[in-house]
């Protein structure tokens, strides 16, 4: 059978990637997305075990209160970001369509997670300034910096939120220009 | 055990990539023209292949497997196109064109052609590709969930436009 002249010329193409610096760079993107995943737990871990510490290292009921929030939160947190991960695998076995729906799915994602974790800031910034009306004596010479530190962290998430936002919209804009022009083609 | 299995099926998978790296390659070409963000996209490609590994069940050829995959990665690459998805790549074909015309006459052709397959609506580009990797219309049809017969209309718009296009030139 005699080759279609286009997709002789098409097949005429030699590779010029350098095989081996992709193999080796694809494995190491591999290893880093594994440790990526492993950074949550590894965090969570160690808020934990820095919490635990502190609770049985003093008996006071200030350090105990923040010491179980802290767990309490960051576990809730973390697990759902892993649930939010997770429920937006399995892209390789799909068809146009729904990759595209997947990959909606997975911005979407996204901004959910941003928005969670700038909750969460607020969350944790209203809670030590509780923690620190309630218990004055734990925050006794540091209080202009437990503010600080707060609030500067709200406005940091605030702002990481707002730019990864913006990108994960505009992402989902193209996805959903893809998939009105696989809707045409069906018509 | 399971280690030792997971092993083998991915030194098995990296020879498959080895094999079959030009025809990744050149769907990644038909996406994205820049050189740079063309290896970027290949190793996600090689990456989501080798990810995906322990999955291939021997019901599709894994030649059809990657190209789905790969067909998959790439409709999804949008990250750094996305805010002038059309902007910048005629510069860089031209430049590409310039330097290859000098050289090859047959290398000029394939630039033209990948061009012309990267203006193709996105259905109308991934049959066309994978017709041309030898693909049949039941596996492209397989792989970008259509019929057969939506398949060979696509291909038949896609070519009589590339035709067209490359007559003009």
């Amino acid at each position: 059978m005699s080759q279609d002249p286009l997709q002789k010329l098409w097949q005429s193409n030699q590779l010029h990637l350098p095989i081996d610096e992709i193999m080796r760079q694809a494995k190491a993107k591999q290893h880093r997305m594994f440790w990526f995943m492993a950074i949550d737990v590894l965090v969570w871990l160690s808020v934990v075990i820095f919490a635990s510490w502190h609770i049985h290292q003093n008996s006071m009921p200030g350090i105990f209160a923040i010491g179980v929030f802290s767990i309490i939160t960051t576990s809730v947190l973390v697990g759902y970001l892993l649930w939010l991960r997770t429920s937006t695998w399995g892209i390789d076995s799909l068809d146009a369509r729904n990759t595209l729906k997947l990959s909606i799915r997975r911005c979407e994602a996204g901004i959910q997670l941003g928005r969670v974790s700038v909750i969460y800031c607020i969350f944790i910034a209203f809670a030590v300034i509780t923690f620190r009306n309630v218990y004055p004596e734990q925050f006794e010479q540091r209080s202009m910096f437990v503010y600080g530190w707060s609030i500067g962290w709200c406005i940091a998430y605030y702002i990481g939120y707002c730019w990864y936002g913006k990108k994960q919209r505009q992402q989902i804009t193209r996805y959903q220009y893809l998939l009105t022009q696989l809707d045409l083609i069906d018509e | 055990m399971i280690y030792w299995k997971t092993w083998r099926t991915k030194s098995a998978i990296e020879q498959h990539i080895q094999t079959h790296l030009p025809m990744l390659e050149r769907i990644v070409a038909s996406y994205e023209s820049r050189h740079a963000l063309q290896q970027e996209l290949l190793q996600e490609v090689v990456v989501a292949i080798w990810q995906a590994a322990d999955k291939y069940q021997q019901d599709a050829s894994i030649k059809t497997y990657m190209a789905r995959i790969a067909q998959n990665r790439c409709i999804t690459h949008v990250d750094k196109s996305v805010h002038n998805p059309d902007g910048g790549e005629v510069e860089e074909e031209m430049k590409v064109s310039e330097s290859v015309t000098i050289e090859f006459e047959k290398e000029q052709q394939w630039q033209q052609l990948i061009a012309q397959v990267r203006q193709l609506p996105l259905q109308q580009k991934q049959t066309l590709s994978l017709m041309l990797e030898g693909f049949s219309y039941r596996e492209i049809g397989d792989i970008c969930g259509l019929s057969e017969s939506n398949v060979g209309v696509l291909i038949s718009r896609a070519k009589a436009t590339i035709k067209h296009e490359l007559k003009e030139r």
